[in-house]
């Protein structure tokens, strides 16, 4: 499939009427920290409804990458689209991005409200029951166990019903049911949204991906 | 404006709550103003007048307020908490002012116990030392807008309108190419057999 055109940089981003089939466009992408190259003249195009895999030793750059298709680090080489408002992004990291202080209903409220989910409450009960967390709802999110806090991660970041799903390394401490929990919901959404997961097992999402960025 | 105001809200709210389950910053920011004012008292001549000990007050407070403002990203910093914060629609102006709140609420629970420990090491308080007290507190607001952590201000990506059009643009980043240079990491690009994106 042709990439499209080239040398696009600091363009004039899409009005509101434009549908874009791309969803992530990156043209020479490099982000460097001090002195230290991490990415370097990376061009991949990740069209809608897509699944991006990306592979890839420890320190190869898969979390700047990702962090980058998230928008929480700006590139400091070449140019980068991504064509889906902040409302629409689902990002799940190693961090699970939740307060330790507050309990795990009082997260993802806090989350909901941010994002203005409707019938925030409903879906925060379903999230939590879907994901075996709702025992636990109402104690503090720094009690939990590892894999407890992934999966409360994983409930924040499917919340609001994203569009783009950015999950970096999703399967980190969850136990058999646990995978197998993301299993059944990566593939119930594969069809209405995009993704970009980075993973150390990739034979267990290969199947739904359509492209494999594979980092040396 | 509402729905900024109702983002201002969450995350103050946010804020308050973490510190009554935490109480980090609140007892640290008592213990200083109260400290402060009994080195104060002991340190300031009795023939000093009442001005130089209201002034006193204004550098215990803004102190305070100091204590405050150091503690206020903490958990965002050590628990990499901004992320969640940067990724939420809200304007990230709101994510400021809604610490800012939150801070100006500790500091006027710390001027609560900061004027009668006043009265009692100095002179009285009248009406007017209470609003010359406040002058320090909303001085510490802009102070905290400067000593943002530079990875908000550097994460501002998007434009700061509140408005629903600009928030919901795509966002395209543009920097300046840098020569390649050797010893980089390499990325391979494989496509499967699907072609339903395109790479290269």
């Amino acid at each position: 499939m042709p990439l499209g055109r080239h040398g696009r940089k600091g363009e004039e981003p899409a009005g509101p009427d434009a549908v874009s089939r791309e969803v992530i466009r990156a043209r020479g992408l490099g982000k460097r920290y001090g002195d230290k190259r991490v990415l370097e003249g990376l061009d991949l195009d990740l069209e809608r409804g897509g699944f991006l895999l990306v592979t890839g030793p420890n320190g190869s750059g898969k979390t700047t990458l990702l962090r980058l298709c998230a928008g929480l680090a700006t590139p400091t080489a070449g140019s980068l689209d991504i064509n889906a408002p902040r409302e629409a992004i689902g990002f799940a990291g190693h961090d699970p991005l939740v307060y330790r202080e507050l309990t795990a209903i009082e997260n993802l409220d806090l989350y909901g409200r941010l994002y203005r989910v409707s019938e925030r409450r409903e879906r925060i009960g379903m999230l939590l029951e879907r994901f075996g967390l709702w025992q636990a709802r109402n104690e503090r999110a720094g009690s939990f166990s590892r894999g407890m806090q992934q999966r409360l991660s994983l409930c924040r970041a499917l919340l609001h019903e994203p569009s783009l799903f950015v999950l970096d390394e999703p399967y980190s401490g969850l136990d058999d049911a646990g995978v197998d929990l993301l299993d059944r919901e990566l593939a119930d959404l594969r069809a209405g949204a995009t993704f970009v997961v980075s993973t150390h097992d990739p034979a267990r999402v290969e199947p739904l991906a359509s492209s494999l960025l594979a980092f040396a | 404006m509402r729905r900024y105001a109702t983002d201002v809200a969450v995350l103050a709210r946010k804020d308050l709550t973490l510190e009554l389950r935490a109480r980090d910053t609140l007892p640290a920011m008592l213990l200083f103003v109260v400290s402060a004012l009994v080195v104060f008292h002991f340190a300031l001549p009795k023939s000093s007048s009442g001005l130089a000990a209201k002034g006193l007050l204004w550098v215990a407070i803004v102190f305070t307020a100091l204590v405050g403002l150091t503690r206020a990203f903490v958990p965002e910093r050590e628990q990499r908490l901004i992320d969640g914060l940067l990724l939420a629609p809200c304007d990230r102006s709101a994510i400021w002012l809604g610490k800012s709140v939150a801070v100006l609420a500790f500091l006027a629970a710390a001027e609560v116990v900061a004027l009668p420990a006043y009265a009692a090491f100095f002179s009285g308080i009248g009406w007017s030392t209470i609003p010359t007290s406040s002058w320090p507190t909303s001085g510490s607001s802009r102070w905290e807008r400067c000593s943002l952590p530079s990875r908000l201000s550097a994460a501002r990506a998007s434009c700061c309108c509140p408005c629903s059009s600009c928030r919901s643009r795509s966002r395209s980043w543009s920097a300046a190419s840098a020569p390649a240079s050797p010893g980089a990491p390499r990325a391979t690009l494989v496509s499967c057999a699907s072609t339903t994106s395109s790479l290269r």
